[in-house]
């Protein structure tokens, strides 16, 4: 349980709660609680990276974007970790595309303070890096399915990860979304997911996915959601993640 | 933009129809009908791989009100040479 405003609550955001209590006490006066609209542009290509944001509910996707304005999500983020990892990197603009996929809430820091926070600790700042290599294995991951995976096993991965990263069963999202981030075509997706529902693995009314049967999910995702897709918490909490990797 | 019309591409096969629950917004029925040979193409780049055959597929084209606009066969999205063969002589 730890101290945020005036109420005591966890914080919701497992990059914030595995903190040690003295990295979190650090970062805590930096920490704004914003709501985070669906269709947000949390950072955009080229332009400076000054925030980050750990949500603690709702999707923000990570997309790789040429100039004609075609993309294609790379990396999902959600309670699970920060949107804006390349102000730890040195980075003064950014890569990627990063907007609000499923609206929710979380808490805003200026890049500036997060920088700072990550200079005057180092185990605060390991923890947050453990979570940059979290998500460049995320993106080989992504990668690696997209190349190698039916569509079907890449949309139950998709449904798991923001399972994980998402509290509760409802995923606000249109099947536009999921095609857009998936890289297929809107009726491939409203397709795979009306065979879904018939078999009662999710409910999917208007711009709302409901998962009920995350076991079979998993069985569809089958080597599409691995190890490190489902393992992101041992992958950030430090002893865990060194036990992993020995 | 004002132009725009919400066209719904259901697909229909000899046994089930998937309704389109959303829609795209687009200028005429003639974009509509690309849209949906170009989704076609995809859906059969896929198919052929698994071995499916959506000869019998289809695409029906509605307004907002459901009143049918316009069908679709999967195989018209098709180039020649990968027809189905016709059915009778």
């Amino acid at each position: 349980m730890r101290m945020l405003g005036a109420q005591v609550e966890c914080s919701g955001n497992l990059l914030l709660d595995v903190l040690a209590q003295s990295d979190f006490e650090l970062i805590r006066p930096h920490l704004t609680y914003v709501s985070l609209e669906r269709g947000t542009s949390l950072v955009a290509p080229g332009q400076p990276i000054d925030s980050g944001y750990f949500l603690t509910r709702g999707l923000a996707s990570v997309l790789a974007t040429f100039g004609d304005g075609s993309f294609i999500e790379v990396a999902l983020c959600g309670r699970d970790g920060l949107v804006g990892t390349s102000a730890l990197l040195g980075g003064t603009s950014s890569f990627h595309t990063v907007v609000v996929q499923v609206g929710g809430e979380g808490y805003h820091i200026p890049a500036d303070a997060l920088r700072s926070v990550a200079d005057r600790s180092a185990t605060l700042r390991t923890t947050m890096l453990r979570y940059v290599r979290y998500t460049g294995m995320q993106m080989a991951r992504t990668v690696l399915t997209n190349a190698k995976c039916s569509v079907e096993q890449r949309l139950a991965r998709w449904l798991l990860m923001a399972h994980d990263r998402h509290p509760g069963d409802e995923l606000a999202l249109t099947h536009e979304t999921l095609a857009q981030m998936l890289g297929v075509q809107r009726p491939t997706v409203t397709t795979a997911l009306h065979a879904l529902e018939g078999h009662g693995i999710i409910r999917s009314v208007r711009a709302l996915i409901i998962v009920r049967d995350r076991s079979a999910l998993e069985r569809l995702a089958g080597k599409a959601y691995g190890r490190f897709e489902a393992d992101f918490e041992r992958l950030i909490a430090p002893s865990e993640c060194e036990a992993l990797y020995r | 933009m004002f132009d725009m019309t919400c066209f719904f591409f259901h697909v229909r096969t000899d046994t089930v129809k998937i309704t389109d629950p959303e829609g795209s917004f687009l200028p005429d029925l003639a974009a509509a009908r690309d849209a949906a040979l170009e989704w076609a193409r995809h859906m059969w780049a896929t198919a052929i791989v698994e071995q499916r055959d959506l000869s019998s597929h289809r695409f029906e084209i509605t307004d907002e009100r459901g009143a049918a606009l316009l069908t679709v066969w999967f195989h018209e999205a098709l180039p020649g040479c990968l027809q189905p063969a016709p059915t009778t002589a």
